[in-house]
């Protein structure tokens, strides 16, 4: 009796354990959201250069983001944490945007004013929300500017307008130089005003002429980044970092203008060491593939698939068998009676070739090359980067999915199928670090670690091209993948790699929106990649997180990496305290557990085993 | 079972045990992170590997002896019945240290590229029961069940 009374009441604590620790996990806390991360942009949606770099720019760091639309979405209480406001989104506003600049400022909103057009702000509002007084606004050379200088770059300001102000509160982070370095007025300022958000001001364009400066192509994007991150330092922002599993920054090293012709002894050996050196590092190279090799005036033509370009097909074959990955670089890189190589493709004397001819060569290209190398391509690169809206279409149609462009941006640009629907349908990887040319020296190499640095410290894309034109370019080809390695944290996809993960990316950033309160919840759209990563400037350190409602352990103090997400919404929970529902059970619990299972284990195996 | 052959089925269990710990810990990775932390597991936050073949492989030697008598007919049905005791706790022990391996190498000897490196377990990675704060160090709470089962298992029998 005695004994079945010990083995019942085994029993009961061993159920009401169960039954307790699944009841304290289903029942959580009740939420209260307070506030939204989210960037809103005020500005004319009439395609310009300067917007589509802002954009790809926080879509690329992971904000949540959207443009600004004339109504009445501003007087939603805290839709936005921070306003970026150009002239050109004014009217947007509606009849007084100086009121709703200052209501916004109220509300403890942070702004970022980009360009010229203060004029147009009430210099009331303007001191108290910016802490500026408005003095004039002129061409750079009528102010004899030449730089705006900040820590820890300068910035080469070209033939555009810019804003001369006089600071009433506000701290400059920036002034503009003269060609002599003498300091002229305030070119960059921030304020905190009396709600206590944070209003930044460049007095320059900052979205525009990108990768102009040939000395310092990237130093803008990085004061644009720059002054976004102090915005949002306050709030507690979630980014979508760009690279998988908290990586910092990807380096992609491309081979250039590789066609059938590349089977000299010389080359052919250098590209093998430049491969092995790879290899050895795990860096898989993509190749820029001419699949045709044409010379009108000696009517040679060599395609990939003919005897005499065994040796290169063996290189691309080694290539892929080292992870690496083949880019169409169009059909023959010529057009009449140039050679390959010496010319652009898809523009003949100023124009551009028809639909039809630009999507038959490009299929002849791509049915070449995967019958000669018996692989998939799925990447683009338009010889001379020349392309137009046909040009894509030909591409998309004939089922590209990466283009390699030089978008003057160090950020991933998605092209979507519909923009309501926001399906991507392109991912463009941009050309960052540009290429090695044929003699350099040493200092090309020290320039592009520059760059590197420059371009590392915002999580810019990393791709360099390299010809493998002599040796100095091996070696500064090698050299500069090891300073990008040496950075640490380095993604090292090949070209295949870091355009489907920017696909799916964007499927996630899609739908992407960010609610706090007592936690942080995170609305994302699918993504069949593993590996996202949501990046959390708060100050306390994360503590519990649910993906879809269900416990997640992949975070850090103040990162989550993310499973694949099969909803098309998927919902993330961050929080900061223990959570009742995922508090562990006392050490009593476990004592209790473990004396009465003993107790009744060791009864059963006793008579198990037939002990008295 | 003779009463040698415990320890060697045992030792056999905890090798293949380690074996299976340390080849997920350091092999089972995509780009340095292990699967386990970055994959979502459906059936009670079990990793849907460890349910098979995982944990058939582990059954499968834990009951060798019993499978070897039955297929030689060599033992009765008194003796088949210890069998079948010994093979569940040389199965749960097999189990609980191949589990406990995995967080023992994540905090003692991490891969360098692995987001937890460093930590034992931690209360969202437990199975649906949970996990107990015992000195201060999170404990599944299953090992509270499964290892005082073991231990009376093999001492019953030794004393048997």
């Amino acid at each position: 009796m005695r004994h079945k009374a010990l083995a019942s009441l085994a029993c009961a604590l061993f159920l009401s354990t169960v039954t307790s620790a699944i009841a304290l996990r289903t029942y959580g806390l009740q939420k209260v959201k307070i506030g939204s991360f989210r960037v809103g942009v005020v500005a004319d949606e009439e395609p310009k250069e300067g917007l589509t770099h802002l954009g790809d720019l926080l879509g690329h760091l992971g904000f949540p983001c959207d443009m600004v639309q004339r109504g009445d979405q501003l007087l939603e209480p805290s839709r936005y944490s921070l306003l970026v406001v150009f002239e050109s989104g004014l009217h947007k506003l509606g009849e007084n945007p100086s009121s709703i600049i200052f209501a916004q400022a109220k509300e403890r909103t942070n702004l970022l004013w980009i360009g010229p057009g203060l004029k147009q702000i009430n210099q009331e509002i303007l001191a108290k929300a910016f802490g500026l007084r408005s003095i004039s606004e002129d061409s750079a050379e009528s102010y004899h500017v030449a730089y705006s200088s900040s820590t820890p770059t300068n910035v080469k300001i070209f033939h555009e307008v810019v804003a001369n102000v006089e600071l009433a509160g506000a701290k400059a982070e920036g002034y503009f130089v003269d060609a002599a370095s003498k300091r002229l007025f305030p070119s960059e300022t921030w304020f905190r005003h009396d709600a206590g958000g944070i209003a930044y001001f460049f007095a320059y364009d900052v979205s525009s002429w990108w990768n102009v400066d040939l000395d310092s192509p990237w130093s803008r994007p990085a004061r644009l980044v720059s002054a976004i991150q102090l915005t949002s330092s306050d709030s507690p922002a979630v980014t979508l970092r760009p690279y998988p599993r908290n990586l910092a920054s990807a380096f992609i090293c491309r081979i250039e203008d590789v066609d059938p012709l590349h089977t000299s002894s010389e080359w052919l050996s250098r590209a093998h060491r430049y491969l092995q050196e790879h290899t050895a590092r795990r860096v898989p190279l993509s190749v820029a593939l001419v699949p045709v090799h044409v010379d009108p005036g000696s009517g040679l033509e060599i395609r990939l698939g003919s005897n005499s370009a065994e040796p290169v097909r063996e290189w691309l074959r080694a290539v892929i068998g080292g992870r690496g990955a083949i880019i169409q670089h169009g059909y023959t890189h010529q057009n009449g009676a140039q050679r390959t190589g010496a010319g652009a493709e898809f523009i003949v004397n100023g124009t551009w070739t028809s639909y039809d001819d630009q999507t038959r060569r490009i299929s002849s290209g791509k049915i070449e090359i995967e019958r000669a190398l018996n692989t998939k391509v799925l990447a683009f690169e338009a010889p001379h980067y020349k392309l137009n809206e046909d040009t894509l279409r030909a591409i998309e149609g004939l089922g590209f999915k990466y283009l390699l462009d030089d978008s003057n941006s160090p950020f991933y640009g998605i092209r979507f199928y519909d923009a309501n629907t926001r399906e991507p349908s392109l991912a463009t990887i941009p050309e960052t670090l540009s290429y090695i040319p044929l003699g350099s020296s040493v200092d090309q190499g020290d320039k592009l670690k520059e760059t590197i640095d420059q371009l590392s410290a915002y999580q810019g894309i990393l791709l360099l091209y390299n010809h493998l034109y002599d040796d100095a370019a091996f070696t500064i080809g090698l050299r500069t993948m090891e300073y990008a390695l040496r950075k640490g944290n380095a993604w090292t996809p090949n070209i295949n790699q870091i355009g489907r993960f920017a696909f799916e990316r964007a499927r996630a950033y899609n739908g992407f929106s960010v609610t706090y309160g007592s936690e942080i919840t995170v609305r994302m759209g699918s993504c069949s990649e593993r590996g996202l990563t949501l990046s959390v400037n708060s100050q306390d350190r994360i503590s519990w997180v649910q993906v879809n409602g269900k416990e997640w352990s992949a975070f850090s103090a103040n990162y989550v990496i993310l499973p694949e997400l099969p909803e098309p919404s998927n919902t993330v929970l961050i929080g900061f305290k223990e959570q009742s529902s995922l508090q562990p059970l006392s050490a009593l619990w476990g004592l209790g557990l473990l004396g009465i299972t003993s107790c009744a284990a060791f009864r059963f195996a006793k008579r198990a085993f037939g002990v008295n | 079972m003779r009463k040698k052959e415990l320890p060697k089925n045992l030792i056999l269990c905890v090798t293949l045990a380690f074996f299976f710990s340390y080849f997920e810990y350091y092999y089972v990775v995509l780009d340095g992170i292990p699967y386990r932390e970055i994959y979502h597991f459906s059936v009670l936050n079990i990793p849907p590997y460890v349910l098979f073949p995982l944990a058939p492989a582990l059954a499968v030697v834990a009951f060798s002896p019993l499978i070897d008598d039955l297929l030689l007919h060599r033992a009765d049905w008194s003796e088949r019945n210890r069998m079948i005791v010994l093979g569940c706790a040389n199965f749960l022990c097999a189990v609980t240290l191949y589990d406990g391996l995995y967080y023992a190498f994540r905090s003692t000897f991490p891969l360098p590229t692995d987001p937890l490196a460093g930590f034992w377990i931690r209360s969202g990675e437990a199975s649906v029961l949970g996990v107990v704060n015992l000195l201060g160090v999170l404990w599944p709470t299953w090992y509270f069940v499964a290892i005082p089962v073991v231990i009376s298992v093999y001492v019953a029998y030794y004393i048997s």
